[in-house]
């Protein structure tokens, strides 16, 4: 009996703290932020653009300025990013939040025999248009380059091509396909071999991850899948198409109306977007694309 | 088979051991609970989600105490508070396992009906999506409900109870995540005539 009154009251325990809000301190906000147009043979519109935009946003809606590091076009390399993250390493607290942000360009290429995606500061594209690997940023380095932050809370915000390649292995099994207009039908569909995939990645869980940037080291968004371009648009975006609705979360992302604004509702406002949108009305068939987010049970505020 | 079809399979179950129903009593339930969950990630603090589950069970008495079966449902959770800047994700899936029950009388009251008490104890496969976000996951999970059950006297195979769920999750990406709740049941009974 004593104990059966210990279950009731530990039931009674959770109940009320399912209704409590603990005290918790606000996390201080930092960000880098890439944005590259030039590119040897290959230039962009809207990354700068982009880049400045972004900045804006975050510095309006709880980053400080001074914790906001901008840089575009010859300032964005690849050195650049490790001195930048080696100096917020020495001002970020365990329970800061960190934010990158890069528009650019995004290529699949195999790396020591396999396939790899890569994002492509400057510098890392010669002359002859030709990739050079070691100022380029492969999928699986950039979870390693952010190993130096003190706080494990960190968010990587992606508009490229192929940048679902940095998403790394997890518990889950994504059913958004890699190439959405290879396989639109089955977007976002549990079949049977999700579910198997499921039980795989369930058997051989690791934290660390593979292939990208594990879920439990930073919550990714990437614009498009990992064999899939992404977009920019003229007018009505005049921005990367993923950016153009990455620049409404603070004003339209609170999808629940807590009065935040999560990595996981920004994801969601920028998939709508770019469905109901690019994907429906401005698109080619072969130039639907659909974003993808990090798995992990974690959830955090960006605004 | 495709998820979407797993209601119609379901069904047809559920009319299968009907109709077979003369040849060995057995038990359906439905049953819907509200619960309390509270988990904790590698590196962050424990939060608490709500969260629900609704079922339905068909059990083969085993003893006149004893009764195996299985259970199939949809379980879910809101998301936590966001305070301190972070937060556990809101789900929502089904499950399917097996389950083992034990019950007693614990009073009759002549004309009015029969009180039962008694627990469960199962095993369940979950798979469970992240709204919004296009990702599946898998997780078994340990159930220990107590319930009390009320049969009245000129219903003899219907059962109206009041369960306590509990719940363990085996979620690989959580330390911990565990729930317990509070919920309602309707059973009905063949083999049991007035």
């Amino acid at each position: 009996m004593r104990a059966a009154s210990r279950a009731v009251a530990a039931l009674f325990f959770l109940v009320i703290l399912a209704g409590c809000s603990l005290n918790y301190t606000e996390p201080r906000k930092f960000a880098i932020v890439f944005g590259i147009n030039t590119y040897p043979g290959n230039n962009l519109a809207y990354p700068v653009d982009d880049a400045t935009d972004v900045t804006a946003i975050l510095t309006a809606n709880g980053f400080a300025s001074g914790d906001v590091i901008l840089r575009t076009e010859t300032s964005a390399t690849k050195t650049q990013l490790t001195t930048d993250l080696t100096s917020l390493a020495g001002v970020m607290s365990s329970d800061d939040l960190f934010v990158f942000y890069y528009s650019g360009h995004g290529v699949s290429y195999p790396y020591q025999g396999a396939d790899h995606e890569w994002i492509l500061p400057t510098g890392s594209v010669d002359a002859g248009g030709y990739l050079v690997a070691a100022n380029a940023i492969l999928d699986t380095e950039l979870g390693t380059m952010l190993d130096v932050l003190p706080t494990k809370r960190r968010v990587v915000i992606l508009d490229s091509c192929n940048s679902g390649g940095f998403m790394g292995s997890g518990l889950e099994a994504d059913t958004v396909p890699p190439a959405l207009y290879q396989h639109t039908a089955e977007a976002g569909r549990i079949t049977p071999e999700t579910i198997v995939k499921a039980l795989q990645n369930y058997a051989a869980f690791s934290s660390a991850g593979a292939g990208g940037i594990s879920p439990y080291k930073a919550l990714v968004i990437a614009a498009a899948g990992a064999d899939e371009s992404s977009y920019e648009g003229g007018a009505p975006y005049n921005h990367g198409i993923a950016t153009y609705y990455l620049l409404q979360a603070p004003a339209r992302g609170d999808l629940n109306g807590d009065g935040v604004v999560t990595v996981l509702e920004t994801f969601a406002l920028m998939k709508a977007g770019i469905d109901q949108t690019w994907n429906s009305g401005y698109a080619k068939p072969y130039e639907v694309f659909a974003p993808h987010v990090s798995g992990g049970p974690i959830d955090l505020v960006l605004f | 088979m495709r998820l979407e079809s797993f209601p119609r399979a379901l069904l047809f179950l559920i009319f299968c051991v009907w109709t077979t129903g003369a040849a060995t009593a057995f038990t359906i339930s439905l049953s819907g609970s509200g619960n309390a969950l509270l988990s904790a990630a590698e590196g962050y603090s424990a939060k608490a989600q709500l969260g629900g589950e609704a079922a339905v069970d068909v059990l083969i008495p085993a003893t006149a105490w004893l009764g195996l079966g299985v259970s199939a449902g949809w379980l879910g959770a809101m998301p936590s508070d966001m305070n301190g800047g972070f937060g556990y994700r809101a789900y929502s899936g089904g499950f399917l396992g097996f389950v083992a029950e034990a019950s007693a009388p614990i009073a009759t009251w002549k004309n009015v009906g029969t009180l039962r008490g008694g627990g469960r104890l199962g095993g369940l496969a979950n798979v469970a999506v992240y709204p919004n976000a296009g990702l599946a996951f898998f997780f078994p999970s340990l159930a220990l409900d107590g319930f009390l059950r009320f049969t009245p006297a000129a219903l003899p195979f219907l059962d109206i109870g009041v369960t306590l769920p509990l719940r363990v999750y085996f979620r690989r990406d959580f330390q911990f995540s565990g729930s317990a709740g509070l919920g309602m049941s309707i059973a009905v009974s063949t083999g049991r005539t007035p």
